[in-house]
């Protein structure tokens, strides 16, 4: 089992009873991240490119979908430095708790704490 | 022409450089809306009122509202967010016309009556990959 930097407990508490229960459904994930070096996810880098293939490996283990992902140019109103957006759909919230179990996660999460300097993840309805 | 709270110029003259080019081409905007009174003002008559007017505007300068939602919670991370609108727009230009939308002064009325706080991010268009 590997596990997630930065990550808040009391929400994962949420994620399990809602995974435990009968009312397990699918949830959307959008994830707002800031890397260490900007210019090699905008270029596409090697270690870039390395990290986001895992992140597709993962996401087929458990039978998740990045619906799409976006560059962040700036903000037109407000504050917030991040670099890249991702929208994560996941068929259940069991199987969002399960990331942290797959097999390429130890990989993917090692490269993370390399390449993500810091990320929120909003947990959302999908659509 | 109605102003905009908290608006970074240096974004908004980008924006209208490229709304000025041989280059437009549809822009996503990502708006994180914190609420004055959290979620609960989601079912408030000041937020049936926004969203008609933000209904109203995206109809005059031909954007759409592709998903919303609320937020529950950040498994990672922290930030107070309420609901997060994926707008897009069909060019750099439909969103710089929206200060001189006729529903202008009303969207930013009903807006100031309900969003504490907002981020808006420009991206891209969904870019879809997949990965063999």
């Amino acid at each position: 089992m590997s596990t997630l930097p930065d990550t808040n407990e009391l929400e994962f508490a949420k994620i399990a009873e809602i995974a435990n229960s009968e009312n397990d459904r699918p949830v959307f994930m959008l994830n707002l991240n800031k890397y260490f070096d900007r210019s090699g996810f905008i270029n596409r880098d090697e270690k870039y490119d390395e990290y986001i293939k895992t992140v597709y490996a993962i996401l087929h283990e458990i039978g998740g979908k990045m619906l799409w992902r976006s560059p962040v140019h700036d903000q037109m109103v407000g504050e917030q430095d991040i670099d890249e957006i991702w929208a994560v759909w996941y068929p259940s919230h069991k199987a969002f708790l399960g990331l942290k179990d797959v097999p390429t996660a130890a990989k993917s999460f090692t490269l993370k704490r390399q390449i993500v300097e810091r990320a929120v993840i909003h947990r959302c309805d999908p659509y | 022409m109605a102003e905009v709270p908290n608006i970074n110029p240096q974004a908004f003259d980008k924006v209208s450089e490229i709304a000025s080019s041989s280059d437009d081409r549809p822009v996503l905007m990502l708006n994180l809306n914190t609420y004055f009174h959290g979620q609960n003002t989601m079912s408030s008559d000041a937020y049936n009122d926004y969203n008609a007017a933000v209904d109203a505007i995206l109809r005059e300068v031909e954007g759409k509202i592709l998903w919303r939602s609320p937020v529950h919670g950040q498994p990672v991370g922290k930030q107070n967010v309420d609901e997060i609108l994926a707008i897009w727009y069909p060019s750099h230009q439909a969103f710089v016309n929206i200060k001189d939308a006729p529903s202008s002064a009303r969207f930013a009325e009903a807006k100031n009556r309900v969003v504490k706080h907002a981020i808006i991010h420009r991206s891209d268009p969904y870019t879809v990959e997949r990965i063999p």
